[in-house]
């Protein structure tokens, strides 16, 4: 594709492993300028990062925990100074523990919260004066069919799904002033190298999870590259009156 | 409607529309257990069935839970009514006032349900009534702190209808849109959704306090026995202008 994203800046959280590396990968074939954040999985990232300079990018990662504002301002501080200044927010950190109601403690509760919101929150936020300046500011968070169908595995997860629904509608209107969309890509189960988490996935407690993919409509799953091709549409100039929207990626399969 | 003599704990009974179900689930034969998470009313001093806990810390309501079975209250249904809205936008809220406003909202629904809703299944069976906004879905404008919050309680009633459905506990969610005496705050220059109510409501009126005690007491009641997992809109047909369901 070309998008005509070439020299365009984007943040993409957690960019350096799974769904995030299929969108930073993307990204940095279109040609935009790619911040990679990572937080424990810093090795991975770097090797990620150096993956793509080696086709050519322009790719730098930056350590920061988006729990935490203090790093997180200086990420997009960073950002801005090598770069110029920010076009593109992906949101997409977040953590999926899977636990059960009754596995999950205050303090676990305030974790979830405070990564897959909360985070989403911050970075938005801090972000903001760059993208204000930006001639197409983009915001594209990476939600979940699980912010509108339940997974019957992990609800802190799902509650913070429902939650980037309402963050990415609520900031679409408000922001709209500034020529800022805010969209969000909702994808079912996506192909990743692992999962961080304290359980194997999925979780097979209380249903049988299928991965039969002869029986999906597309016969197979979902790649962090097909995630990372939305993502760049919804960056791009042609995807300038798409805004308040989630666009769900699942290969037809929440429709059987 | 065939309700059964259980007591129904009503999270905060501060607003008008949390004390219109307690008063309704009290006409129905229902104790009713009435909290004010922001401190007790000096009115409700004394008053049997009123308690002051906060909703969205877990020790807090676990305290609520034996002081209730002190009381000799047995409860078999939960209202979760903590409906705090903070008007503020993404560019300028303060990151504490932002969780704050969540917390009361989402993280109150949580507990209260891991708590409650773990008694009610271990003592047969109940049901759990979430009552909360259509700004689950419908962007406010002016509060999207609140609408994330509502979002979350959204998906904790979804996820909880399997979990706890599993364990005979129901759990729903009333979808309650603005009043005559909520909608001020909801006034909005991005959305001006609310701006005309009663012409803008198919039946002709704003919903009232009444209507959402309606919907949460058949929720409750035996009439609503295969009901779970629902989100039941109470808006006179406002919604119906709005698209993204």
């Amino acid at each position: 594709m070309d998008l005509n994203l070439k020299g365009r800046v984007a943040v993409v959280t957690g960019g350096g492993k799974g769904v995030g590396a299929g969108i930073s990968r993307v990204l940095a074939a279109e040609g935009v300028r790619v911040m990679i954040s990572c937080n424990a999985n810093a090795t991975m990232a770097e090797e990620h990062a150096a993956s793509l300079r080696a086709t050519g990018a322009e790719v730098e990662v930056f350590r920061a925990d988006v729990k935490d504002r203090r790093q997180v301002d200086a990420m997009m501080r960073r950002t801005a100074e090598a770069f110029g200044g920010i076009d593109i927010l992906v949101d997409n950190a977040a953590w999926q523990p899977n636990y059960d109601i009754d596995e999950y403690t205050g303090e676990r509760y305030d974790e979830i919260m405070q990564t897959n919101l909360g985070g989403y929150f911050r970075c938005l936020q801090s972000a903001l004066p760059y993208l204000k300046k930006s001639i197409a500011g983009r915001v594209i968070m990476v939600s979940s069919v699980h912010g509108k169908r339940p997974n019957d595995f992990d609800v802190g997860y799902s509650m913070t799904k429902g939650g980037v629904k309402m963050l990415v509608r609520e900031a679409a209107l408000e922001l709209a002033r500034y020529g800022i969309t805010v969209n969000a890509v909702v994808p079912g189960g996506v192909q990743i190298e692992f999962k961080s988490g304290f359980h194997q996935l999925p979780k097979v407690k209380h249903r049988p999870v299928t991965r039969d993919y002869g029986i999906w409509p597309l016969q197979r799953n979902c790649m962090p590259d097909d995630v990372g091709n939305l993502v760049a549409f919804l960056a791009s100039e042609a995807a300038g009156y798409i805004t308040g929207t989630g666009l769900r990626i699942d290969g037809g399969t929440m429709l059987l | 409607m065939t309700t059964t003599r259980r007591t129904a704990l009503v999270t905060d009974a501060s607003t008008l529309a949390a004390e219109a179900v307690a008063e309704r689930l009290e006409r129905d034969g229902l104790a009713v257990i009435r909290n004010y998470p922001d401190g007790l009313p000096e009115t409700c001093r004394n008053r049997e069935g009123r308690c002051s806990y906060r909703t969205d810390d877990l020790e807090q309501v676990r305290a609520m839970s034996r002081w209730a079975a002190e009381k000799g209250y047995a409860v078999r249904a939960l209202v979760h009514s903590d409906n705090v809205l903070l008007r503020a936008s993404v560019e300028e809220i303060a990151e504490e006032d932002f969780f704050a406003c969540v917390d009361r909202n989402a993280k109150s629904a949580f507990m209260a349900t891991k708590v409650f809703a773990e008694e009610i299944a271990q003592a047969g069976g109940g049901s759990v009534v979430y009552l909360s906004s259509v700004h689950g879905e419908k962007p406010t404008g002016v509060s999207f702190a609140y609408s994330v919050g509502k979002g979350a309680v959204k998906m904790l009633c979804r996820e909880m209808s399997l979990f706890y459905g599993r364990k005979g506990v129901r759990c729903n969610l009333v979808e309650m849109d603005a009043t005559i005496e909520t909608v001020e705050q909801l006034d909005s220059a991005i959305v001006p959704f609310n701006y005309e109510l009663e012409r803008k409501v198919p039946l002709g009126r704003a919903t009232r306090p009444a209507d959402f005690a309606g919907a949460v007491a058949f929720l409750i009641s035996d009439d609503a026995a295969q009901i779970n997992g629902a989100d039941l809109l109470v808006d006179g047909g406002h919604l119906r202008w709005y698209l993204d369901r």
